[in-house]
């Protein structure tokens, strides 16, 4: 290697980007080149000191300051849009009454109050759900609790969450007849009509409200998007994001970043008294011990039917996916006849029905989805059962409900969801995970067998196409 | 380094702005050192960087070519430097401020360094810029830039003699001050 080879790889050489051999071949040439040497030297020290400028540049954190002007700069435009809007609007109002444009000077002196008020309360909070997801890193206790329409618990839920962000502990009290108690060893299930507990290990048995919270929290970074920020809750200005893959809205506290309402549980985040953790079992109860080196018991019959239930579950599943619906239909009916409360086993019983032209049956089981969870994909399916029944008003009752979750899925593709997750058992596995423009396509086809009314969304057209065809769904909407 | 530019920018563009913070944490320091060597000043150059920021992302969906968003970033770059100057030479004309004659805040910088990279042509100095300050190893430019490898080494290595020669007349001097 000659001296002009050697500089010509000579920063591939600092840079380590040459192959042994020409490494070596470089080495050499150095060892015996004096002038080559000092070259390479002064080109490592120029690479030092690069190196060390760009650490010293480094400390400097620019993304937090910059992420809030974004905010702040986008609230400011919404905020600026809304409120001359809004200003034109009480204009008018007053110009357009007789008697009140005697007012006029005064209500100039009202707007202009107004005005302030309105500037001081909505001075912009920045908020970015990322926030929410931050909030949600420091809680230690979860407490949710779901009335029913009369005021009564239908559902409470405490979770203690440990410093490697998993579920520790947990208690869940459905009445009448359910309650679950986690101590972090023992899961305990109380069935309190049969007067039973039954004892698991904990980490044979573990009861969870969302699966992992981290990969919840992470959907809710990636997905999660501000629908409102100007939402009244029990007399405060809150906001309201999209949770996707709880397919759910929350509101959030301006304070604490944190949920005080997903779906339509109700949030705090207090420690709860010791006794909420602990395993207390009644005297008049039968203990069924499943721990590991526990004596074996005769086991209850019911017992085994429930768990026969979790089993011909999966395999109803499995059955739906394949289009055996006849088969599917049978296993649900065990499901639903042993879990009564089983949403999802309602709602795809009422699917295989539905693919069987039973339509009676849907309906009927589309509407136990409906009273237990009020699923806006249940009334969708029943509106479609009652179409083909030829009972036009119900089903389009049933589709007015379903409908605005529709719309939004097209300019919101994670909004349609449960929807998919509803069409297809499959996304509960994992195996089938649309895209958004899959999603806004499978919603189109929903669209059309609601509506009657067709506007195109293809795959295969273009984005501006399809944006038409989006823009035309949403003004069909609007002025229908 | 998860994902491409691209990915990003997509993703702001379908409304999500946090994940603008990736590109900012990819390019922020580059940012900074570049307007830092034209501005000779860390808040000066603090400021420029965060308005540069701020308005690329508000400007993403004019970015005809996303794989070039930070030769793009470096353009609005020299537009707020330029604002910025205007502004600041305004002021100064109305009232001349104490704060012109005070030492430049954060000298643990090497400005010289700065101030000389900023002078290199464009290609040149958004190498330097990605592989010293980005941290981005050479195959991620190239991948990043669509350029082939080989090209990429010796553009750096020319960017190194330009540096090298530019760096060398203010060092003779220091050592002429120092032999004074």
């Amino acid at each position: 290697m000659n001296c002009e080879q050697c500089k010509e790889h000579l920063i591939e050489y600092i840079e380590e980007l040459l192959e042994d051999t020409q490494a070596d071949a470089v080495e050499s040439h150095l060892a015996d080149c004096p002038d080559c040497r000092k070259e390479a030297d002064r080109m490592t020290d120029l690479r030092k000191r690069l190196i060390q400028n760009g650490k010293d540049f480094a400390k400097t954190d620019l993304e937090d300051t910059v992420f809030n002007q974004i905010l702040r700069s986008q609230h400011l435009k919404l905020k600026k849009a809304g409120k001359i809007d809004r200003q034109i609007k009480l204009w008018r109002i007053i110009m357009n009454s007789k008697t009140t444009k005697f007012a006029t000077v005064a209500a100039v002196i009202l707007i202009a109050a107004l005005g302030i008020t309105f500037l001081k309360e909505s001075t912009p909070i920045a908020y970015a759900v990322e926030q929410t997801v931050k909030a949600f890193q420091n809680v230690r206790f979860l407490h949710m609790i779901r009335h029913d329409d009369a005021g009564k618990v239908e559902d409470e839920r405490w979770i203690e969450i440990g410093a490697h962000g998993r579920q520790v502990r947990y208690r869940q009290n459905t009445p009448p007849v359910l309650l679950v108690v986690e101590d972090g060893e023992t899961t305990a299930e109380f069935y309190k009509d049969k007067k039973t507990v039954v004892l698991y290990n904990n980490k044979d048995k573990q009861y969870q409200w969302i699966g992992p919270i981290g990969a919840a929290l992470e959907n809710l970074r990636q997905k999660g998007r501000i629908i409102d920020d100007n939402v009244i809750y029990n007399g405060r200005i809150v906001y309201k994001i999209l949770w996707p893959g709880l397919n759910t809205e929350c509101l959030i506290d301006p304070d604490t970043k944190l949920p005080i309402v997903i779906g339509d549980q109700k949030m705090s985040y207090e420690q709860p008294p010791a006794y909420i953790f602990e395993i207390e079992i009644p005297q008049n109860f039968t203990v069924i011990d499943r721990r590991p080196g526990a004596e074996p018991a005769e086991e209850p019959e019911w017992l085994t039917a429930n768990e026969d239930a979790d089993e011909l579950f999966h395999q109803a599943r499995y059955a739906l996916i394949s289009g055996d619906n006849k088969k599917a239909s049978e296993l649900f009916e065990y499901v639903v006849e042993h879990q009564p409360r089983r949403n999802w086993a309602w709602y795809w019983l009422g699917k295989a029905y539905y693919e069987l032209g039973e339509y009676e049956l849907a309906v009927e089981k589309f509407s136990e989805v409906i009273e237990l969870v009020d699923g806006v994909y249940a009334y969708l399916a029943r509106g479609l059962a009652y179409k083909n029944m030829g009972m036009e008003a119900q089903s389009q009752d049933d589709f007015n409900i379903a409908l605005p979750w529709m719309i939004r899925t097209l300019a919101e593709p994670s909004a349609g969801s449960m929807f998919e997750y509803a069409d297809d058992p499959a996304v509960r596995e994992g195996k089938a995970a649309p895209t958004n423009r899959q999603l806004i396509e499978r919603m189109v086809v929903r669209l059309r067998a609601a509506t009657g009314m067709y506007y195109g969304y293809d795959l295969n057209l273009s984005p501006q196409e399809n944006a038409e065809a989006i823009a035309a769904w949403q003004d069909w909407y609007q002025n229908r | 380094m998860a994902e491409t530019d691209i990915h990003y920018i997509a993703r702001c563009l379908d409304g999500h702005p946090d994940d603008f913070r990736y590109l900012v944490r990819r390019y922020q320091t580059a940012l900074l050192a570049h307007l830092a060597g034209q501005l000779h000043d860390k808040e000066k150059a603090e400021d420029a960087a965060q308005e540069t920021l701020v308005r690329a992302y508000f400007n993403l969906s004019k970015l005809k070519k996303q794989k070039s968003f930070f030769s793009w970033l470096l353009g609005i770059s020299g537009r707020v430097v330029k604002e910025q100057q205007r502004d600041r030479q305004r002021r100064t004309q109305i009232a001349r401020s104490l704060a012109e004659n005070r030492p430049t805040v954060g000298t643990q910088h090497d400005y010289p360094l700065a101030r000389t990279i900023a002078q290199l042509p464009d290609s040149y100095r958004e190498l330097i810029l990605l592989r010293y300050y980005s941290g981005l190893s050479c195959s991620q430019i190239s991948r990043q830039l669509d350029m082939p490898l080989g090209t990429v080494t010796k553009t750096l290595s020319r960017a190194y003699v330009m540096l090298r020669d530019l760096l060398r007349p203010q060092q003779n001097c220091q050592d002429c001050e120092v032999q004074k």
